[in-house]
């Protein structure tokens, strides 16, 4: 009819019905399809779930020999004292080619210079035997002290 | 067959040995209202099918830890939404074609589908709701098709009940002048 509104669709004059069905049989089988998901997901899981230390055991073990083997190596490069023989060799061979010239005040004063605050009446005593025995062994005490230092 | 509440069911799960039992009560009572609150989402048969698992799923690893702070319909629907709106975003990052919406893309998937059995006007309506914006469109779905209290949408949704009423108008609004579009 002319100038008449047309009709204005509201929600209510809309049936309320559900166009959006599950396909027919959908339901039937669905709890069995899930529990053989969960199984499938569990199963998946156990095999995956280990604890990572079980896991990588074999790749642990390896790192763990490979870590130790370093260890080790270092160990033998910094604490066995190459060049400490080597300062040995030397002060041996000092001590039998300077054997004439000594010092025994120089030596004294030396000693008590740096002797420490904890140094007790044994150490001293201790150290005073050292340097007669060394004044009598004629040792040269100055190149001592260059290859101790 | 014995009808157990929602809180023999949980009990059952929990304490008597009896987990799958009580699990597949629990399946056959809330699929078909999951599979609908779902399905009114997503509209696609196989997005639905794959959300509903993974929801009950979530409920079968979870149950156990379940405080019954909320009943478990609304705490399993909870878990339906989120799975759902997680979907729903996932699919936004990784659309095939990124330039159109995800309501038209939505909209193209409800006219493509071979389980839609409505008529011409049901279409539109749908077609009006899978233009809303998500969270518009699920406060409609609850409340439209699913029929669901302000009180149990507030609690699943974790909104006010006034939030929802402002939403669930505006959504009529906006599928209204949806509808009367040429």
């Amino acid at each position: 009819m002319p100038g008449r509104k047309p009709h204005k669709i509201r929600l209510e004059d809309i049936p309320k019905e559900n166009p959006l069905k599950a396909p027919e049989g959908y339901f039937e089988d669905f709890t069995m399809r899930l529990h053989d998901r969960i199984a499938r997901e569990e199963a998946q899981q156990t095999e995956t779930g280990k604890p990572w230390w079980q896991t990588a055991r074999s790749q642990m073990a390896l790192a763990a020999s490979l870590l130790l083997l370093a260890v080790f190596a270092y160990g033998i490069m910094r604490f066995i004292p190459f060049e400490r023989f080597s300062k040995n060799i030397n002060y041996a061979e000092a001590v039998e080619n300077n054997l004439e010239n000594y010092d025994i005040d120089l030596l004294s004063d030396y000693y008590d210079v740096n002797a420490t605050p904890e140094s007790t009446p044994e150490d001293t005593a201790y150290t005073t035997a050292v340097i007669t025995y060394l004044v009598n062994e004629d040792v040269d005490l100055g190149l001592i002290m260059e290859d101790l230092h | 067959m014995q009808e157990y509440s929602e809180k023999e069911l949980v009990r059952l799960f929990k304490e008597y040995n009896e987990k799958e039992k009580a699990f597949n009560l629990i399946v056959m009572r809330y699929r078909e209202r999951l599979y609908r609150h779902i399905r009114q989402m997503v509209f696609n048969h196989d997005d639905t099918d794959d959300i509903l698992q993974n929801t009950l799923i979530k409920v079968w690893k979870n149950l156990d830890n379940f405080r019954e702070e909320s009943n478990l319909f609304t705490w399993i629907y909870r878990i339906a939404t989120n799975e759902t709106l997680t979907f729903i975003r996932n699919s936004r990052r990784s659309r095939f074609a990124p330039w159109e919406s995800v309501e038209q893309t939505l909209s193209h998937t409800l006219v493509d589908d071979e389980f839609f059995s409505g008529d011409a006007i049901q279409k539109k309506l749908q077609e009006a709701v899978a233009a809303l914006p998500e969270k518009q469109r699920l406060v409609f779905t609850m409340r439209y098709f699913e029929e669901m209290k302000y009180e149990d949408m507030s609690a699943i949704l974790s909104t006010s009940t006034g939030a929802l009423k402002a939403s669930y108008h505006h959504a009529v609004r906006k599928i209204e002048n949806f509808m009367n579009e040429d």
